[in-house]
């Protein structure tokens, strides 16, 4: 069958994402919960499919199977296709050789004949550790007008904030002359967004001579980009503006989900028909809020129960609060309970996790010395006992006794 | 699992939920926050086991039809079986000789899909009518028809109402049925009511249409069951769950008001037997600083800033700041614009209720909006 298609996307999704911690110690990180009803990677997938891009290559090489199983054949996101679709392409053996992805341009060049199958123009390279609502086709619009070998999304970040990103220096016409990582002294506030789309003729072969460098580290920031620049190649700047984060640490990731409650001063509105983005459902009934509850300034999802006293926070599916028990600037991941007289403030509580009668869970920063202060966290399936407390900051792992 | 057919009644008999089914048939009728009323039997089956499902359509259908889609949603896209539409007119007089024409009844309609039924390879035949809410573990009422040894085996529920439309039964001690009749309950005699579910082997459900229909017979609950109580057994399969026919408006509020009972909840929603329908994708939905709710069932993209209480929201409700909604069922899109007041409303897909607008029906009447209305 002929199956040229004009560009592919590759989705690296292998990461453990080792700074959210317990939260993905058994999944990867794109396939951790968001927004009440998402995971990180229904953020890209649904990019693509709304930018027109259908055929997708998800590398995972991290606890796949969450991830395997939540894409499944596609059909969520519309990416279950004749032609194209969305693959899942773990690392393989192949003839002589058999290896992990040993980093993010490896892992694209060991999927080489993958995209060779589709004779793309172009490959945009997205990473599924991001959230934003992007459309990819206008960027390939600007790569196709500029004749560039490379184009890179950038997004203009405050100057204290430069020092944390990858640093694009453009010229005026967006033409980028220097990339820096992580600079103590930035001369510029466009930072990379990790989203390149790249022609695929030049990049495959970039990949190949990339492979062949044992000094490499075989990474699209550390190896590929610089290497682009040293020779010369047009590597062009595509500027986004939008909502855009980064949700690699338990605060980011909070602080995205906060942002959820003012779309209208963040710009992340999951309730814009005209942006969808798309995630598997669970079928559960609508949620039910009962007599004395109270409910304010939240997200809410299908099978919740409501009974206590909820404000300034994202609940996912199923989610039970009994009686008494007050949620405040908190995300509960699906399944998760808070029993009676139990409070939960500032924290992320992963999926089927228990805060049990009287506990406490979380504190506010007004509370705490500002260096003391973070989101506390409780892992999936982990029981807070009646009574115990789990202070800000804290990660609980595994269960707490209950306290008498 | 055993080789089942199932075939769901989807037109209206002596349903009428005024300005509800103007458009569109019972079954097709949005309930309980997310669903439509065809989902409950749609997934009956499904979690059954049934994967070949017949429906059998009248008139008013697009809107089944739309709902329906593929039947990706009940897992009932399948290569080798899934969903079959049954419109009228299916099939050739040469093909079906007992097609009559235009339906007069549940008889007609089935005798006229009777291609369908010889075609297939099924034992047993599953015969639901599309307006049941209940959670029915089909598998069970075969396993039962088959152990009975009886012709037929209807689900059966405790009388709950009296409706001319009501097929009522007595059955005897061996759950088997004495008498069956409409309309009637024979001074109570009858403790008992048929939901609209039938079990039978698919060879007799073919022999006893060819008798009603070359004896005119018509009507399914009187003549058709009538048939089989004579010539044979018929066995009652006794479901004490909740469950509910929606005949009327009454029935329609009263069943929605049921859901803000936990007890109903528990066993309408069962997490090993879920309750499957269309997929929307709306963003979860959203309280806001000055919401009030209590007592509510709200489904996903709903936008809340005022007061709520003992009511059914469907998906993208948005209900403004000062707006008070009480026993109301506000369908799909509904919006209800700021310091509007409502009780005892049912308001259809898309309606619109302006700002400061006032409207109360009565808990035995309640007031009925029609779709995409603005009031």
């Amino acid at each position: 069958m002929y199956r040229k298609k004009e560009c592919v996307a590759m989705l690296l999704a292998g990461g453990q994402g080792s700074r959210l911690y317990v939260l993905t110690k058994n999944v990867a990180k794109p396939a951790v919960p968001f927004g009440g009803k998402y995971r990180i990677i229904d953020f890209p997938l649904s990019n693509c499919i709304n930018s027109g891009i259908d055929t997708v290559g998800v590398l995972t090489q991290y606890e796949p199977h969450v991830l395997n199983a939540y894409i499944g054949s596609g059909q969520t996101w519309d990416l279950d296709r004749l032609r194209g679709g969305v693959y899942v392409l773990p690392p393989y053996q192949k003839g002589k050789t058999s290896e992990w992805y040993k980093g993010t341009a490896n892992a694209i060049y060991q999927n080489i004949s993958f995209i060779d199958d589709y004779d793309p123009e172009y490959v945009l390279i997205l990473s599924g550790d991001h959230i934003y609502k992007m459309n990819y086709n206008k960027m390939l619009q600007q790569h196709k007008e500029t004749g560039a070998d490379a184009t890179i999304a950038v997004l203009d970040v405050p100057l204290s904030e430069a020092s944390r990103f990858g640093i694009m220096n453009c010229k005026p016409d967006g033409t980028i002359y220097e990339f820096e990582e992580k600079p103590k002294q930035p001369k510029s506030t466009l930072a990379s967004m990790g989203i390149y789309i790249f022609s695929y003729k030049k990049l495959r072969q970039y990949l190949i001579d990339d492979e062949n460098n044992p000094k490499s580290s075989n990474d699209f920031g550390k190896d590929i980009i610089p290497a682009m620049l040293a020779n010369g190649e047009k590597l062009v700047s595509y500027r986004f503006e939008g909502y855009w984060k980064d949700v690699g640490t338990i605060e980011s990731l909070w602080e995205a989900n906060m942002d959820l409650l003012a779309p209208n001063s963040s710009g992340l509105n999951m309730a814009d028909d005209s942006w969808k983005i798309y995630g598997r459902t669970t079928g559960s009934p609508p949620h039910f809020t009962a007599k004395g509850a109270s409910v304010t300034h939240t997200l809410l999802s299908e099978g919740c129960e409501i009974a206590g006293s909820v404000s300034e926070s994202v609940l996912f599916s199923d989610v039970k609060i009994a009686k008494n028990a007050k949620v405040e600037y908190s995300i509960l991941m699906p399944g998760a309970v808070v029993e009676e007289g139990a409070t939960v403030r500032y924290s992320i509580i992963a999926s089927n996790a228990v805060i049990a009668k009287g506990a406490t869970v979380g504190g506010s920063p007004a509370e705490c010395d500002v260096d003391k202060w973070g989101v506390a966290v409780v892992a999936e399936g982990v029981r807070i006992g009646c009574g115990a407390t789990l202070a800000a900051k804290e990660m609980a792992d595994e269960d707490l006794p209950d306290v008498k | 699992m055993k080789n089942v057919l199932g075939i769901i009644i989807a037109f209206d008999n002596d349903n009428d939920l005024r300005e509800i089914t103007e458009h569109r048939t019972v079954g097709a009728v949005q309930w309980g926050g997310r669903y439509r009323i065809i989902d409950f039997m749609l997934s009956n089956m499904v979690n059954s086991g049934i994967y070949r499902v017949g429906v059998l359509m009248k008139d008013k259908y697009q809107s089944l039809i739309d709902h329906i889609g593929n039947a990706k949603d009940w897992d009932l896209s399948r290569k080798n079986s899934g969903v079959t539409l049954l419109p009228p007119y299916s099939y050739s007089k040469k093909a079906s000789p007992l097609v009559t024409g235009e339906y007069r009844g549940k008889i007609d309609a089935l005798a006229g899909a009777v291609d369908f039924l010889q075609k297939n390879k099924a034992e047993y035949v599953v015969i639901a009518d599309g307006d049941i809410v209940a959670n029915i573990p089909l598998d069970d009422v075969i396993d039962r028809h088959i152990k009975s040894g009886a012709d037929l085996t209807m689900v059966c529920t405790k009388k709950q109402k009296d409706s001319p439309f009501t097929t009522y039964v007595e059955l005897n001690r061996k759950k088997e049925a004495v008498d069956i009749r409409v309309g009637d309950s024979n001074e109570g005699k009858c403790k008992h009511i048929a939901l609209g579910v039938y079990v039978m082997s698919r060879q007799y459900l073919i022999h006893m249409l060819s008798d009603c229909v070359t004896h005119n017979c018509i009507h399914f609950e009187r003549e058709f069951l009538t048939r089989a109580l004579i010539d044979g057994t018929v066995s009652g399969y006794l479901f004490n769950e909740y469950a509910v026919k929606i005949e009327d408006t009454f029935d329609y509020f009263r069943s929605n008001m049921d859901l803000l009972d936990k007890d109903v909840r528990d066993e309408v929603f069962l997490r090993n037997r879920p309750i499957l329908t269309r997929i929307k994708d709306e963003a979860p939905a959203y309280y806001g600083d000055k919401a009030e709710v209590e007592d509510s069932l709200i489904a996903d993209g709903c936008h809340i800033e005022g007061h709520v209480q003992n009511c059914v929201l469907f998906r993208d409700v948005v209900v403004e700041k000062g707006a008070d909604i009480r026993d109301c069922i506000i369908m799909e899109g509904g919006r209800i614009l700021q310091d509007a007041s409502l009780r005892h409303v049912i308001t259809d897909r898309n309606v619109v209720v302006r700002d400061g607008r006032t409207m109360m029906g009565h808990e035995n009447y309640p007031i009925t909006i029609a779709k995409n209305a603005t009031v």
